[in-house]
């Protein structure tokens, strides 16, 4: 199954941004986007 | 152990992050504030998330400082949460106290404010026409982002806030002396100003040198003259904005002979800072000719950014009206 983890906000890069991470079926990484709100 | 400690929080909206910086300028200082209290939340510094403070039970966090204006949902959100769960919500730094720097936004809107900053400024290259967007899809993923307000807040118009903490940013004795208070229950009324209810210009060492009247004809920039170190700002056609300004910075702008702009706010009798100073300018000036007035008065550059440079939000002038420069 398809599975998404959100790192929000981003501590070592004082404490601004996030991180959304989208895992395949095989739970490898298959696309990662970097926000900035 | 630790579980006796009172609880603290920080949290930062819209800041430059100078307020995070005045924080960790305590130096060892802060070994005495972590020795006493408990950290529970620093999005800076520690890995806490919201999550971790949504379960906490309400008013158990003793005291949240928290900087920065409010300007996205997301601050919104977070701000009103942090208030539930704790006793004491102190507004820290010039930003959260009166909208500060973010919230000259309030001389435009969103829309403008997109247009100018993701389209037409000389350096962008954005051929798709980009613009931040709450909820976006690339790659077949689904993405979000907080909302952006047409308008920027102080602290206070969005969460009710029990004390003030000045400065851009605060100066590390008036922090020090907050900490304390708190710490020892020996807090003065809700809605206090942490620091002293007077004008910077009662504690400036230039006072004396400052004139009846003016007698210069133009204003001038800091840079455009060699500034005399102990005479007042304002003699030397340079504003300053001392005489709107509440007092408490320790005089530091003053002693590198750099003007006050304002970063204090106004004393507790006044409401508008900009119109206090305005008022305050206007009676130093040596001419009633009208004419004469506008001549002086068009050399100041940027006049509501000078005036307003830290508390729009909290003026008479709160925002400008949109629809009157469509």
């Amino acid at each position: 199954m398809n599975k998404r983890i959100t790192i929000d906000p981003i501590t070592r890069l004082e404490g601004h941004g996030k991180i959304e991470i989208f895992l395949d079926d095989k739970g490898d990484v298959e696309r990662t986007f970097l926000q900035v709100p | 152990m630790s579980g006796a400690k009172p609880k603290v929080a920080f949290y930062w909206c819209a800041s430059c992050g100078g307020c995070e910086e005045a924080v960790v300028d305590l130096a060892e200082d802060i070994l005495k504030v972590v020795e006493a209290v408990d950290i529970v939340f620093w999005p800076v510094a520690l890995d806490f998330k919201k999550k971790d403070v949504e379960p906490m039970e309400d008013k158990s966090i003793a005291v949240s400082f928290i900087n920065g204006a409010v300007r996205l949902s997301e601050q919104e959100e977070m701000v009103k949460l942090l208030r539930r769960k704790s006793q004491l919500v102190v507004a820290f730094g010039a930003c959260s106290h009166l909208g500060g720097i973010p919230s000259l936004a309030n001389f435009w809107n969103k829309e403008t404010i997109f247009k100018r900053a993701y389209l037409t400024t000389p350096s962008t290259d954005n051929p798709q026409g980009t613009v931040p967007l709450e909820k976006t899809e690339a790659e077949g993923k689904e993405l979000t982002l907080p909302r952006f307000f047409d308008t920027v807040f102080a602290l206070d118009q969005v969460i009710d806030v029990d004390y003030y903490l000045p400065g851009y940013a605060p100066p590390r004795d008036l922090i020090m002396n907050a900490v304390g208070a708190i710490l020892e229950g020996k807090l003065p009324p809700k809605g206090a100003v942490l620091s002293p209810n007077k004008s910077l210009c009662d504690d400036c060492e230039r006072n004396e040198t400052k004139p009846e009247k003016l007698t210069i004809k133009e204003i001038k920039r800091p840079w455009e003259v060699m500034l005399d170190p102990e005479k007042c700002f304002l003699a030397q056609g340079v504003i300053c904005m001392g005489p709107a300004t509440r007092t408490g910075r320790g005089e530091r702008c003053v002693e590198a002979n750099m003007p006050c702009r304002g970063c204090f706010g106004p004393t507790d009798q006044v409401y508008d800072q900009g119109a206090k100073f305005l008022s305050a300018f206007a009676s130093l000036l040596d001419t009633n000719d009208e004419k004469e007035i506008e001549k002086i008065v068009q050399t100041i550059p940027d006049p509501a950014g000078t005036f307003y440079r830290f508390s729009l939000p909290k003026s008479i002038l709160a925002r400008r009206r949109m629809e009157a420069i469509k």
